[in-house]
């Protein structure tokens, strides 16, 4: 399992590089922007959730599948299901940082006559 | 015939994906309409996520066909380590350009923001009387 984990971080190491930063930048600016910093900072740790629960999940569906006995078809629907819902969580993820990006914004003053 | 079921493999990952593709699609349109309040924004976002938007339509054609190409010209013997370097090798640069995307965004997160919590807000320094 912990070799398969470490496989899976050094595949995913420049986003999780990413991902720390952006976590470290959210704390860092939290005074500023409190409402911000959280949303994002919810984001980006739900990533990390995200990545370690199907990463978890996917190599428990491989172990069963050997120690069960499981046929590859059955193994298969159950990746299928992983990767939808990996996917709606990805989009909760992408939703919550675009929230981020527009809250607490003044509008730019229109310009001209 | 081969060719039709990477077709339909192609269209399964596409699915898969669906609620992603849709959620950066109706995440453009929101950005493109808050385009007059906050142009610069926009544009960062927009750049975010039309290139995630590509990213995965390049990637499900990526991951359908090429390391197919890679484990097809390797000689049986070699085949289990050929199928592990090409899936790291892609994973790597994969998660590499998610990464690029997901920087952008965060970029236009925290761009344009006023360095202090009053600025920015009505009332805030270009609000404010000159006292001389």
């Amino acid at each position: 399992m912990i070799q398969y984990l470490l496989a899976m971080i050094l595949q995913r190491a420049p986003l999780l590089l990413v991902l720390l930063g952006g976590i470290l930048f959210s704390i860092v600016r939290w005074k500023r922007h409190p409402k911000v910093s959280l949303i994002t900072l919810i984001g980006l740790v739900l990533y990390i959730v995200h990545f370690l629960v199907f990463t978890s999940l996917t190599y428990s569906v491989l172990t069963f599948r050997e120690t069960m006995h499981w046929s590859y078809a059955a193994a298969n629907n159950i990746f299928e299901v992983l990767n939808v819902l990996s996917d709606i969580s990805f989009a909760i993820i992408i939703v919550l940082l675009v929230t981020a990006a527009f809250v607490g914004r003044r509008p730019v003053p229109a310009t001209g006559s | 015939m081969e060719g039709s079921s990477k077709l339909f493999d192609l269209l399964k990952n596409l699915l898969e994906q669906l609620p992603t593709l849709l959620t950066l699609l109706a995440c453009m349109i929101f950005a493109i309409a808050r385009w007059k309040r906050h142009p610069k924004v926009s544009l960062v976002v927009l750049i975010s996520l039309g290139y995630l938007f590509l990213h995965l339509l390049v990637f499900a054609v990526v991951y359908n066909w090429v390391p197919d190409w890679f484990i097809h010209s390797a000689s049986s013997g070699f085949q289990p380590t050929v199928i592990r370097n090409v899936y790291l090798v892609l994973g790597l640069i994969t998660n590499t350009s998610l990464a690029i995307g997901l920087a952008v965004m965060l970029t236009a997160i925290f761009m344009g923001r006023p360095s202090s919590n009053r600025e920015g807000y009505i009332g805030g320094p270009q609000n404010r009387v000159d006292p001389q």
